[in-house]
């Protein structure tokens, strides 16, 4: 009785009502996709820098960190695979030596800001770069191959086959040895210009390090990345490494997605602000226009505060219901470009972002969790229900002697 | 008067009603004493204004009086919180109005229903006794039908049996034949003396209409906020004659006036 009531009173005016729920509908459908989108991009800047600059849990030495010097190395990393034990056959490990130098050719030379020496077969099955080859191959492990960037290449005017010198500081000494460019690749930004890629043992002898690395670097499913840094770190104590989950490796990022978490949140909280105003006038001019008929309710027995619960279900089925238009609008829109994906160009007017040396040109896939879709649903429909507040506790004061005068 | 030996079920002590008009204070309602007893069909009447509005809100619990004592059913209302008030209102009063008040979304046997329902009385029971009071004012067959597809006969014939329909001590009935033609009126007020006579529902009017006093077995004049007469008379029109003897009600009163467009 009492839900009928609140569902009768809810489509007597439909127009407004109409207008109100597709106001609603349409700011939920909204948020829905602009949470997908940015969950989405995170993702994206997760994956992208978690497979060129570290892994989602990473050994290194402690104080590497904070300055990415040679001499600061995992100087038995056997050791430490042998410390860990069996790992989980969905992980993949690769080690990298992480150092700057100098790229020359016969017509140039340019700087090496990031010069990888990696584990060339593990590397291939995570690497960003591997994918980006626009020019030749992924080098073979014992060939004197180097992969470079796009702009470097041009700088440099070689391309594949040509010969490089790359020039170092190793260890020891400066060092310097000659390599085949094997292939050619496009990442964006910075790194096509500054970053190199060249195989492990080659590297380790060049610079001279033995069987130290830098970095070993952990891939694995991202949802037991936190568990997995908690358990190396467990298995490792006493080691002198440090174990990393992403979030520590890559603060810079972690740094810029916490942000752009706050600014989602700000921006979901201002177009809440304004669905919460929508409410609250629809459902104030519904109780002022009704305090007749209110004050009848009240003078044939019906207790103040149902009278309070009836306006608040009344709001409550319009939050359901608009939901459900929110819904039926957003998940399709959040499906059809989570299928196709977004030119993150189109969205930054053209201009490549870039973080870390890490160029952020893929397309973006929006996606929504089931947390966040949830979260956003329960959000909406307990603003409606907070919005009929204030109008509920009118109506639930109406005295009936006075509404029953108005016309 | 065959009630005076039943319990008063309402009692006026020098109840008075002031409120503002803007910078006018009015003295609506002015030292009024009165006692109604259960059974009684009793119209309070007067010119507008002289507060027999006023005076049915404070006996209806819809209104607080600035001084005086209103009991009903033997309890003094001014201490009763709100939802005190709508417990009593629920559970002793049934009321209805000049401009009918049904509620617009619900069909005539949801309006009946409503305070069934507001009771809680289960769905088959207020199914059941709904049907039964609706066949008793002669709307079962519209009991589908929202107020706005029924005439204003129809509809203050519902809110009759909406007043009634939880068997409350008392039925309050503010000018109800107001928006009614005379024929209907009459159909209606021989349909709640009916209902007086075989439920001992207690109707309490408050009207300037002749034959609302007509049908009254006592009448209350108030003049000013104040009691000028108060009237006994030994039947009113709608009171069924012993058999044989005729009926003393007015051409046409107690038959189903025809549906209104």
């Amino acid at each position: 009785m009492f839900l009928k009531m609140a569902f009768r009173n809810l489509w007597r005016r439909r127009f407004r009502t109409g207008i109100t729920l597709v106001a609603i509908g349409g700011s939920f459908a909204l948020l829905l996709f602009f949470v997908a989108l940015t969950e989405g991009s995170h993702r994206l800047m997760i994956d992208l820098a978690i497979r060129m600059q570290a892994g989602h849990v990473v050994i290194q030495a402690p104080e590497f960190q904070k300055e990415r010097a040679l001499e600061l190395r995992v100087t038995d990393p056997d050791e430490v695979m042998r410390r860990i034990g069996p790992l989980p056959a969905d992980w993949t490990v690769t080690r990298r030596i992480f150092t700057t130098g100098l790229l020359r050719s016969a017509d140039g030379s340019v700087m090496l800001d990031n010069l990888m020496a990696v584990d060339l077969v593990n590397e291939r099955k995570i690497s960003d770069v591997g994918r980006k080859l626009v020019r030749g191959a992924w080098p073979e492990p014992d060939a004197p191959g180097i992969l470079i960037g796009e702009k470097a290449a041009r700088l440099l005017k070689v391309d594949v086959g040509d010969k490089v010198v790359v020039s170092c500081s190793g260890l020891a000494q400066k060092v310097e040895e000659r390599f085949l460019v094997a292939g050619v690749f496009r990442v964006g930004g910075d790194a096509d210009r500054g970053m190199a890629m060249i195989g492990l043992a080659r590297g380790q002898a060049l610079l001279g390090m033995g069987d130290a690395v830098s970095q070993l670097a952990f891939f694995l499913p991202p949802d037991d990345s936190l568990a997995a840094a908690r358990d190396l770190r467990r298995r490792l104590q006493g080691t002198p490494v440090a174990v990393l989950h992403w979030q520590e490796a890559l603060p810079v990022l972690t740094q810029l997605l916490w942000v752009d978490d706050i600014s989602m949140q700000v921006f979901i909280f201002i177009i809440l602000v304004i669905v919460a105003a929508g409410i609250l006038n629809t459902v104030l001019m519904s109780v002022m226009e009704r305090t007749r008929e209110l004050g009848i309710l009240k003078s044939l027995g019906m207790r103040p505060w149902s009278l309070f619960r009836l306006i608040l279900t009344e709001s409550l089925l319009m939050g359901l219901f608009a939901v459900a238009v929110g819904a039926s609008l957003g998940l399709p829109l959040v499906q059809h470009f989570g299928q196709v994906g977004i030119d993150p160009l189109a969205l930054t007017g053209g201009e490549v972002m870039e973080m870390e040396g890490i160029a952020f040109t893929d397309r973006i896939h929006p996606v929504l969790s089931w947390a966040s879709g949830l979260t956003l649903t329960a959000v909406v429909v307990a603003l409606t229900l907070l919005s009929a507040v204030w109008p509920a506790l009118r109506a639930k004061r109406i005295l009936p002697v006075k509404a029953l005068r108005q016309m | 008067m065959e009630s005076t030996k039943t319990q008063p079920i309402v009692e006026l002590q020098d109840v008075r009603k002031e409120y503002r008009q803007g910078h006018l204070e009015v003295q609506a309602v002015n030292g009024i004493d009165l006692t109604i007893q259960a059974g009684e069909f009793t119209a309070i009447c007067g010119p507008s204004g002289s507060g027999k509005t006023t005076l049915l809100n404070l006996i209806g619990c819809l209104d607080t009086p600035t001084k005086g004592r209103v009991l009903v059913g033997g309890r003094d209302v001014s201490s009763l919180s709100d939802s005190a008030l709508a417990d009593l209102r629920l559970r002793q009063i049934g009321f209805v109005f000049q401009a009918y008040n049904l509620v617009p979304v619900l069909t005539a046997f949801e309006n009946v229903e409503l305070v069934l329902a507001l009771q809680g009385v289960p769905a088959a029971a207020r199914k059941k006794r709904v049907l039964s009071i609706l066949e008793e004012v002669g709307l079962l067959e519209l009991r589908d039908r929202r107020p706005m597809d029924m005439s204003g006969g129809q509809q203050q014939r519902v809110a009759v049996a909406r007043a009634v329909v939880a068997n409350p001590r008392l039925v309050l009935a503010d000018e109800p034949t107001a928006n009614l033609d005379s024929h209907t009126g009459a159909a209606l007020l021989q349909m709640m003396a009916d209902l007086n006579r075989e439920h001992q529902v207690t109707f309490l009017f408050s009207t300037h209409d002749p034959m609302v006093m007509d049908y009254s077995r006592r009448i209350v004049r108030i003049v000013d906020g104040k009691i000028s007469t108060d009237e006994i008379k030994a039947r009113g029109a709608g009171d069924r004659a012993p058999e044989g003897a005729g009926d003393r009600a007015p051409e046409g009163a107690g038959d189903r006036a025809p549906e209104e467009a």
